[in-house]
C-alpha cells in the first residue's frame, strides 16, 4: 500500500479520487445553494465571489450543480463496475474451474456480448427502458463484465492446477469453498486493476448518455447533462462547458492513474 | 499381513480429450498396469525418474484423477469405483503431502486457516478445532505463535511442517508423501524425515513415500517399488532390492547415487542407448536404454518373476544380465 502511493502519478490519482469523493459525500455542507434553486434574475452570471463557477440559463449555481453532479457520476461509476465485477467473477470462475462444456458455453456467450459495440447496446437498452439512474447503472454493469470474466477465468485456469487446490480437494473441501477461498482471492489482483480503469470508463459512458439526453434526466444534475445544457450558450458562457468538462477529465484521469499504479504494484510482471 | 492399500492393474492414459480442434497428440500412458500393495503401518518407497508416473499414481489413490483401468482397494473397499459422494468420508483416511510446500499452501491463508480447513470440511466444531490445531502444531514441532502467519513468512521446512499438520488433521490412516522432502535442503530433509518416522511410530501411520532420492527412500522405507515409464519394474523388501537389484534400471539408479561407490567396486555407468525414453507398444519399457537388452526384450513384454522371497522384478535377463 505504501509502495503503491510512493509513485507520484498514482498518488495524484488517489488524491483526485479522494477529493472528488469528499465533494460528493459532503455536498450539502459545501454548497451555499441548492442545485435546483432557480433564480431567473441571475442567469448566466460569470464566476464571481457569490457564484464561484457562475450560473446557468436558469440562474442555478453551477458549483452546486457540479458538486451534486459528482454524486451521480461517481456513484454510477462505482455501482455499475460493482455489478460488472460480481457478474464477471461469477461467470469467469464458473468457466475456469469447471472447464469443458460450461467453459465453452460461458466463453462463447462472452464473445457474443463483446461483438456488440457496447455504446450502441447501451443506447438501445436505455431507449427501451425508462432512463433513470438505476437503469443506467444496471445497463453499464451488464455490458461491462466480459473483460473481468476473461481475466478471472484465465487466472483460475492456472491456479486450479496448483497443489494447494489439490490439497483442498483431497481434504474434502467443496467446490464452492475452493473457488471462494482459494481461487478468487488469488485471482483478484488483475480484476482490481481492471475495475479501477473500468470506473473511469463507466463515468465517461454515463456522461455521454446524459449528454445525449438519455442518461440522468434533468433537473437531477450530472456532469453530462450540465454539458448538454451548456451547448446552447457555448458562445456566451464558457464556464458552463469548461468546468463540467474539466471535472470529467480530471476524475477519469484520477481513476486511470490509480489503475495503472495498481497494475504496476499488483502485477509486477505485466 | 493385511494390506491397507492394494492397487491392481492401475492404468492411466492421457489422451487429447476427443476435442476435434485440438492438435493431435499421441496418447501417453502415464501409469501402465501398476499393481502394488501396502501393509498397515509400513512404508512403501516408490522411486523413479521425473515424469515416470509416480505423482499420477498418487493422484489416482487420492481420487484427484480418475484411472482408466484397474482397481484401488483401501481398507477392504474398492474406492476406485466409489462416486465422489460416497468416497468423501474416506478422504479423512487418505491424505497427501506435496513436494513444493510453497505451492501446496494457499498464499493468502494464515497457518491457522490452512490447518483448520480439513477439520472444517468434516464439520468439526469451532472449539474442538482450536484445540486440535494446537495439538497438531505441537506434533509437527511448530510454535503456536506461527498460527497467525502467512506461508510466505515461513521457511521451507516450516511450510512443509504446516503441510504435514494439515494432512494429519483428520487422523488419516494412509499418508501419501509425494516428494515431500525433495525440495528441502539436506539438514531440513533430515529433520522432516525424522518427524515422519516419529509420527509413524506414534500413530501407526502407513506411508506411500514417493521420491527420486534413493538414500532418503532407503532410510524410511520397508518396501521399495521402482517405476520406469509408468511400469513397476521391480519391487520388494527395501534391503533385498538395495542389496540385490535384479532389474537393470534399478541397478542403474543405484549406481547413480552420488558418493556411494558401487558395491562391486565398479564405476558409475552412464545411461547407454537412447537418452529420450522410448515407449514401445510390445516390448520391455526399458529396452531402448537397457545395457543388457536382447532381441526378446523388444518383442515381448517381460513378466514379473520372483527373484528372492517377496522380491519381484520384470526382467527375463535377470541376474545373468549383470556385467
Amino acid at each position: 500500500m505504501i509502495n503503491l502511493l510512493r509513485n507520484k502519478l498514482t498518488l495524484s490519482g488517489a488524491i483526485i479520487i479522494v477529493l472528488m469523493s469528499f465533494f460528493a459525500v459532503f455536498a450539502p455542507v459545501i454548497c451555499h445553494y441548492q442545485p435546483d434553486d432557480i433564480d431567473i434574475g441571475n442567469y448566466l452570471l460569470a464566476p464571481s465571489a457569490t457564484h464561484w463557477l457562475g450560473t446557468d440559463l436558469l440562474g442555478r449555481d453551477l458549483f452546486s450543480r457540479m458538486v451534486y453532479g459528482a454524486r451521480i457520476s461517481l456513484s454510477v461509476g462505482l455501482v455499475s463496475i460493482g455489478i460488472a465485477v460480481v457478474i464477471g467473477i461469477f461467470f469467469g470462475a464458473l468457466a475456469g474451474y469447471y472447464g469443458g462444456v460450461i467453459d465453452t458455453l460461458v466463453m462463447r456467450f462472452v464473445d457474443i456480448m463483446l461483438c456488440f459495440p457496447s455504446i450502441f447496446l447501451i443506447l438501445a437498452l436505455v431507449a427501451l427502458l425508462e432512463p433513470n439512474i438505476m437503469v443506467i447503472m444496471a445497463v453499464i454493469g451488464l455490458t461491462g463484465w466480459m473483460g473481468i470474466a476473461r481475466l478471472i477465468r484465465a487466472e483460475i485456469l492456472s491456479l486450479k492446477e496448483r497443489d494447494f487446490v489439490s490439497a483442498a480437494r483431497a481434504c474434502g473441501v467443496s467446490d464452492i469453498t475452493i473457488i471462494a477461498r482459494h481461487l478468487v482471492p488469488n485471482a483478484i489482483g488483475p480484476v482490481i486493476v481492471s475495475a479501477t480503469l473500468g470506473v473511469a470508463a463507466a463515468i465517461l459512458v454515463e456522461s455521454s448518455l446524459s449528454f445525449l439526453g438519455i442518461g440522468v434526466q434533468p433537473p437531477t444534475p450530472s456532469w453530462g447533462n450540465i454539458l448538454m445544457d451548456a451547448k446552447s450558450s457555448l458562445g456566451v458562457a464558457w464556464w458552463m462547458t469548461l468546468f463540467p468538462g474539466l471535472a470529467i477529465f480530471i476524475t477519469v484521469l484520477g481513476y486511470n492513474l490509480l489503475g495503472e499504479g495498481l497494475r504496476d504494484t499488483l502485477m509486477p510482471r505485466a | 499381513m493385511l494390506a491397507l492399500l492394494e492397487l491392481r492393474e492401475i492404468t492411466k492414459v492421457y489422451s487429447h480429450g476427443g476435442n476435434p480442434f485440438a492438435p493431435r497428440r499421441e496418447a501417453v500412458k502415464a501409469v501402465d498396469a501398476v499393481s502394488l500393495s501396502l501393509a498397515q503401518g509400513k512404508t512403501l518407497g516408490l522411486v523413479g525418474e521425473s515424469g515416470c508416473g509416480k505423482s499420477t499414481l498418487a493422484k489416482i489413490i487420492l481420487k484427484l484423477v480418475n484411472s482408466n483401468g484397474g482397481t484401488v482397494w483401501f481398507d477392504g473397499r474398492d474406492i476406485g469405483a466409489l462416486p465422489e459422494k460416497e468416497f468423501r468420508p474416506l478422504r479423512k483416511e487418505i491424505q497427501i503431502v506435496f513436494q513444493d510446500p510453497a505451492g501446496s499452501l494457499s498464499p493468502r491463508l494464515r497457518v491457522r486457516d490452512i490447518i483448520a480447513e480439513p477439520l472444517e470440511a468434516f464439520g468439526v466444531g469451532r472449539k474442538e478445532r482450536g484445540a486440535r490445531i494446537k495439538e497438531l502444531m505441537a506434533q509437527v514441532g511448530l510454535p503456536e505463535e506461527y498460527l497467525s502467519r502467512l506461508p510466505l513468512q515461513l521457511s521451507g521446512g516450516e511450510r512443509q511442517r504446516v503441510g504435514i499438520a494439515r494432512a494429519l488433521a483428520t487422523s488419516p490412516k494412509l499418508l501419501v508423501l509425494d516428494e515431500a522432502v525433495s525440495s528441502l535442503d539436506l539438514s531440513t530433509q533430515a529433520q522432516i524425515l525424522n518427524l515422519l518416522v516419529f509420527l509413524q511410530r506414534t500413530y501407526g501411520l502407513t506411508y506411500l513415500f514417493i521420491a527420486h532420492n534413493l538414500s532418503v527412500v532407503r532410510y524410511i522405507s520397508d518396501e521399495i517399488a521402482v517405476m520406469y515409464l509408468g511400469v513397476i519394474v521391480e519391487k520388494g523388501p527395501a534391503a533385498s532390492v538395495f542389496d540385490n537389484p535384479a532389474h537393470p534400471y534399478t541397478r542403474l539408479l543405484l549406481s547413480s547415487i552420488p558418493g556411494l561407490p558401487d558395491r562391486r567396486g565398479k564405476k558409475n555407468n552412464p545411461v547407454p542407448g537412447s537418452a529420450e525414453p522410448v515407449r514401445g507398444e510390445h516390448g520391455c519399457c526399458f529396452y531402448a536404454a537397457c545395457p543388457a537388452a536382447r532381441e526378446q526384450c523388444r518383442l515381448a513384454r517381460p513378466v514379473m518373476r520372483e527373484v528372492e522371497k517377496e522380491h519381484w522384478a520384470s526382467c527375463p535377463v535377470g541376474s545373468e544380465g549383470k556385467e
